[in-house]
């Protein structure tokens, strides 16, 4: 249980930028947790994936398992990947203006020694369409070692105004 | 069911082309935590072409999600209407409904 949140570092974008990057993390917490605030442009939607990946590890180390759901269907997936892939996380371009998604990642123990497990859960606000997505997912990053940077990326650029929080959390 | 899905494999297939166009001029800010220090710096060739392939396979990985329901809503809506007509499951059909 979470006893005390502390901003670790935070980035609230100026203009378009592809990817947000969170280096040199410290390992004094015992989880993390990464709020964004994310909207895209340059994929043609009013949607997109929200893509993460640990200490630059491109290996197919990243187990998803995600559960989508609209007003109307609902569906889930489940892949192996080489980067975390959380879709229909963030706002697209063509969605109603100035909106943007709200997305919560948790990293707990990401400094122990052992696999991490993650987990996602992201709204993609839409009043134009009546199409708001909400995702869920359970992930695993398979390798043991500390986490110390994550990138934060999309399909497409983050437009200025999206938002990044890392936060450290204490048990104690 | 089976249009959603079918929409949104258009729509990552669309996405795709246009993201290898805008990833070339894009920028990357760089948060040090030890410091705070925030810097920003045109990506490099290296994380264009490895962002490129990223999102192959995310497309890839969604053209697959999408057959996958795809084929489940098919055997959902087979065994559905051979329930009504009272004509016998196969055993795929049966997995559908029995959980």
């Amino acid at each position: 249980m979470a006893v005390t949140y502390t901003l670790i570092s935070s980035s609230v974008l100026s203009s378009t930028t592809a990817s947000v990057t969170f280096s040199s993390i410290p390992a004094t917490y015992t989880d993390l947790m990464l709020k964004v605030s994310g909207r895209s442009v340059g994929n043609g939607e009013w949607f997109g994936s929200l893509r993460l990946r640990f200490n630059s590890d491109t290996a197919t180390n990243y187990s998803v398992r995600s559960m989508t759901a609209t007003p109307s269907v609902g569906y889930g997936e489940e892949t192996s990947i080489s980067f975390f892939y959380g879709a229909y996380a963030i706002n697209g371009e063509n969605g109603t203006a100035n909106t943007f998604s709200n997305a919560e990642i948790y990293i707990p123990s990401y400094t122990a020694n052992q696999e991490k497990p993650f987990s996602m859960s992201a709204a993609v606000e839409n009043s134009a369409t009546s199409q708001p997505f909400r995702t869920e997912s359970a992930s695993l990053w398979r390798n043991t070692a500390a986490i110390s940077t994550i990138l934060v990326y999309s399909d497409a650029n983050f437009v200025s105004g999206s938002s990044f929080y890392l936060y450290g959390i204490k048990n104690s | 069911m089976q249009i959603l899905f079918q929409v949104h494999l258009s729509i990552y297939t669309a996405s795709k082309t246009h993201k290898e166009k805008t990833m070339t001029t894009s920028i990357k800010v760089i948060v040090d935590c030890s410091t705070g220090e925030e810097t920003i710096l045109p990506l490099t060739a290296e994380e264009i072409t490895q962002m490129e392939a990223d999102a192959l396979v995310a497309a890839a990985q969604q053209e697959e999600a999408a057959q996958a329901a795809t084929a489940l809503a098919a055997l959902k809506d087979s065994a559905k209407a051979k329930l009504i007509s009272g004509q016998p499951l196969t055993a795929e059909e049966a997995d559908t409904l029995v959980i």
